[in-house]
């Protein structure tokens, strides 16, 4: 969770990423900057995000990117 | 049905308020007379003075005028035409007229196109302004009930408001309600002269439309059951339209054939042998198949000439293809098609 | 069956009385009947193809999620090693992508064929002219099914959805036809996502007064902004487009700003006749509008117009093509070569090229679409290179972002570019939008009367100029009614003086509507986006 937290922390510093809840909804993850997330946890993490995870609710907070990535390490 | 009595009281609602706006709107057209042909009034007051009735579309109503008539001929005429008005509509009011006035003689006014029209493709456009000129509700309900289908009710009700509208607008500019003459709607003269490219039309008669030939019999044997003399009369178009469009003698030949069968008269005007000098396309038309002011008294005048009985006056050519040749049109258009 | 034409009316009449007479469990087979009678009176054609559509996609969802099902119960019951697990999954993935992209493929397919085959072939005989001096093909013109493009996006979006397992197939054919066919959106969307639109189609709706009258005033609004305005401005715009050669700048000017209104309103004006009545049944649909001319740029102005069509493109082309690995890989070399900024931006860029240059074909199969796609895609892209260098000048010369000057200076900016792009495909030829635009910069500025300024209205005839009227006082109804939402302001629905205020508003605009949008839908009626 801390590594996913610098992450994206890279991407926008000024955003508080432990208590917000709406990411994309608030429009504080762009389109541009959902792509940068997801380059960065594919190395990271070493796994593949399919266009199937790429739902709002999937990103709308750290702990849920946090639970996707783990769902999907569980699926690998 | 508990939960349709949810939504009554405001559906009713609206349906009064909408129908009261609607009814009102309606009335102050109908109740007024700001449009010209809102003449109901002053044919009631003609009633029992009329002899002679001049009935037909906008050819008609542009290009008959009824005093050069009555001067020349000491009648009493009207002229009932309207714009875009269906056979149907001839029907309804000339039956009306003939009911209240001592009527000898109707020039049933009939166009080439006229056979072709199909009243129900044009939103009612014809038949709105003859609902406005009869006398009560119960008449204009009957007139619809019996000739327009449901979608040309709505086309009906949407003709009815705007007239409304554009009512509360003459009444704001104060214009005076329409002193209406006796029916005639002169209109002014423009240059229709041929433009460079002239296209033919043809005359496709194998659309003749049989509702319209079944009212025109209609009105025939209604005159006929009245003793009332008809003249089927074709009302002079401009040289230009004569040039373009092809085929119009089996207009002709139709238009003969049906007069003689029904017993009546028929007379094209079109086919007057002197058109070239009594009418030209640079001022007696107001556009290619209406007469101006000025066309409207030369046609007029020759009407009352034939009425006469002046044969020296008024010659007609056989057929349309020998008015074609001193058509000075004509040439053009050959060399178009070759 | 036109959507204002009388028929059409009393066929909602008929739908509706039914819809709630009928008992609850049976309503979604009454929008069944109903949409499979809107389309068949749009012809036999019509159904052949949306039935084919809704079989295929059916059939091929079925049979992913069979595979999907008994893989899942095949690795419960067996125990594999991680490699046999792996190489399992991966040869069960590789089964459903075969069925996926046969059933994807023959639904494309057939939407290319009819969309884009005459495009192709001009393509083909203009080379060909270049190369032999004559045509190779004969000139195919194929009239496309109605919604084509809006219910095979629907359905393909359906059937991705089933195999990347976000959703299960659908077990009902009937129920999976009424999503593909149901008649509020078939013809110009909006597209709607499975899981959002069934839960509502197929529940049990009971009739209440807080969805029916706010929907029937919608309905009468959606009627109003289509007849009175979008059908009024028409010929005026047609006017301008024909004629703009001949006219002075500030008129063409006009004519561009009075086709933005006009698609609007036709657009919009179809989403609030169809959300309306969806309401009026208890149904919300996706709206398609959040008041795209307050936008303050051109990336925003995509996020307000047609909301779902760029939603489907963002999830079914942009993140599929902008998190690929080879997209990914070259947003890396990228990063390598030329530094961080353009290796984030890179993969972006891709991404959006392939969306806008998509959007622009399905807009239309031609030319003039695509350069409007990529012209679109253009602003977007430079947007986001450009962003950095936005915000130092900002900085640089102290502009806030928040005082309302700037913000309205960004919404004129962004409504005065939008059109300019919008006009380009409508004039007729790419070279006559090019013209059109160009002639706004060029020329002559000077108007000496009204009748110069705008000569498309015939300004000696009362009744002309009374429908102009109409339209202009309907768009201004328009901008207050969206500003009034952009505050946040609503019509209250329940109390006595709401139900009066709302009576009042529903019986100004069917009166309107009858007096003045009849009349203008006798010229045709149609929808542009009906065409798409």
């Amino acid at each position: 969770m801390d590594e996913l937290l610098e992450i994206l922390l890279d991407i926008d510093p000024d955003v508080d990423y432990e208590t917000a809840e709406d990411l994309i909804d608030g429009k504080l993850l762009n389109s541009l900057s959902i792509l940068q997330l997801i380059a960065e946890i594919c190395d990271h993490f070493d796994i593949e995000i399919s266009p199937k995870w790429m739902r709002n609710e999937n990103f709308n907070s750290a702990r849920k990117i946090w639970e996707m990535i783990q769902a999907i390490q569980e699926e690998d | 049905m508990r939960s349709f009595k949810r939504i009554l009281p405001e559906l009713l609602s609206f349906l009064l308020c909408f129908s009261a706006l609607c009814f009102g709107a309606a009335a102050l057209y109908w109740g007024t007379a700001y449009h010209s042909h809102q003449d109901a009034a002053l044919r009631r007051e003609l009633a029992g003075s009329l002899d002679t009735l001049i009935v037909g579309a906008s050819h008609a109503l542009n290009g008959v005028d009824p005093q050069v008539l009555d001067e020349a001929l000491d009648t009493s005429s009207y002229n009932l035409s309207g714009s875009l008005m269906p056979m149907h509509g001839r029907y309804v009011l000339l039956k009306k007229e003939l009911g209240r006035n001592p009527v000898k003689t109707v020039y049933l006014e009939i166009a080439a196109d006229t056979l072709l029209r199909n009243s129900g493709e044009e939103y009612a456009e014809g038949d709105e302004p003859i609902i406005a000129r009869l006398d009560t509700l119960g008449e204009r309900l009957a007139y619809a009930t019996q000739y327009l289908d449901l979608e040309d009710w709505r086309n009906l009700a949407s003709r009815v408001m705007l007239r409304s509208v554009q009512t509360l607008f003459k009444m704001a500019r104060r214009e005076d309600p329409v002193q209406a003459g006796r029916g005639f709607q002169p209109l002014e003269a423009h240059n229709v002269t041929a433009s460079a490219r002239m296209e033919p039309e043809r005359y496709a008669i194998e659309e003749l439309n049989p509702q319209t030939v079944s009212e025109l019999e209609q009105i025939v044997s209604l005159c006929r059951e009245k003793q009332v003399r008809v003249i089927l009369l074709v009302v002079p178009e401009s040289h230009v339209r004569l040039a373009k469009t092809r085929e119009l003698d089996r207009f002709h030949q139709w238009m003969k054939q049906f007069a003689l069968e029904h017993g009546c008269e028929y007379s094209n005007f079109n086919l007057l042998r002197d058109r070239w000098t009594r009418f030209s396309d640079a001022e007696s038309f107001y556009d290619e198949g209406h007469l101006s002011a000025q066309g409207a008294q030369a046609f007029s005048e020759a009407l009352r000439d034939w009425m006469r009985g002046d044969q020296e006056r008024v010659q007609f050519y056989e057929s349309y293809d020998q008015a074609l040749r001193d058509n000075p049109y004509s040439q053009e258009s050959w060399e178009e098609e070759t | 069956m036109q959507i204002t034409s009388f028929s059409f009316f009393l066929f909602l009449i008929a739908v509706l009385a039914l819809y709630y007479l009928v008992p609850r469990r049976f309503q979604w087979g009454v929008l069944l009947l109903a949409s499979l009678v809107f389309s068949l009176s749009q012809g036999a054609k019509q159904m052949i193809f949306l039935g084919f559509t809704a079989l295929s996609v059916y059939a091929g969802a079925r049979r992913i999620q069979a595979l999907s099902d008994a893989e899942k119960e095949k690795r419960a019951k067996t125990s594999f090693s991680a490699e046999e697990k792996k190489g399992y999954k991966q040869a069960g993935k590789r089964r459903r992508k075969r069925v996926m992209l046969l059933v994807l493929l023959s639904n494309l397919l057939l939407l290319l064929v009819f969309k884009y085959l005459g495009f192709f072939m001009d393509q083909v005989n203009l080379v060909a002219g270049f190369l032999t001096g004559s045509p190779v093909l004969g000139r195919v013109s194929l009239l496309a099914p109605l919604g084509i493009s809006f219910y095979t996006f629907q359905m393909i979006g359906y059937l991705v959805s089933v195999y990347w397992g976000n959703i299960r197939a659908e077990r009902s054919f009937f129920r999976l036809l009424l999503f593909c066919s149901f008649f509020p959106q078939i013809t110009q969307g909006p597209i709607s996502e499975f899981s959002d639109l069934s839960g509502q189609l197929f529940a049990e709706h009971s009739l209440k007064e807080a969805d029916f009258f706010p929907g029937a005033e919608r309905l009468l609004w959606g009627f109003f902004k289509k007849m009175v305005v979008a059908d009024a401005l028409a010929p005026c715009v047609q006017d301008v487009f024909a004629n703009y050669a001949q006219y002075a700048a500030p008129t063409v000017l006009i004519g561009a700003f009075l086709y933005s209104v006009q698609i609007y309103a036709d657009f919009s004006g179809y989403m609030d006749i169809m959300c309306g009545l969806c309401r009026m049944m208890g149904i919300r649909l996706t709206e398609n509008f959040t008041r795209p001319y307050f936008s303050k740029s051109i990336a925003e102005y995509w996020r307000r117009w047609h909301i779902s069509l760029g939603a489907w493109f963002k999830r079914y082309v942009y993140y599929p093509v902008g998190i690929s690995r080879w997209n990914r890989n070259l947003g890396k070399w990228a990063k390598r070569r030329f530094g961080q900024r353009l290796g984030d931006t890179i993969p972006a860029t891709v991404a959006l090229t392939v969306v806008w240059l998509a959007t622009g074909l399905w807009h239309g199969a031609s030319w003039a679409y695509i350069i409007w796609g990529l012209v679109n895609g253009l602003f977007i892209i430079l947007s986001l290179w450009l962003e950095p260098i936005y915000a130092k000048g900002r900085s640089f010369f102290h502009v806030q972002e928040h005082p309302k000057i700037w913000r309205l200076f960004q919404v004129l900016r962004t409504f005065f570019l939008v059109t300019l792009i919008k006009v380009l495909p409508e004039v007729g030829s790419l070279r006559d939008g090019f013209g059109l635009v160009g002639r706004i910069f060029s020329g002559p500025m000077l108007v000496h009367s009204l009748q110069g300024l705008l000569p498309f209205v015939e300004w000696g005839v009362l009744t002309r100029i009374l429908f102009f009227l109409a339209a202009c006082l309907g768009t201004l109804c328009m901008l207050l009614h969206s500003l009034a939402q952009a505050r946040g302001w609503h019509a209250r629905h329940s109390g006595r003086r709401a139900r009066f205020l709302r009576v009042l508003r529903c019986c100004i605009l069917a009166f309107l509507i009858l007096t003045f949008g009849v009349q203008n839908s006798w010229g045709g009626g149609g929808f542009l986006y009906a065409q798409f």
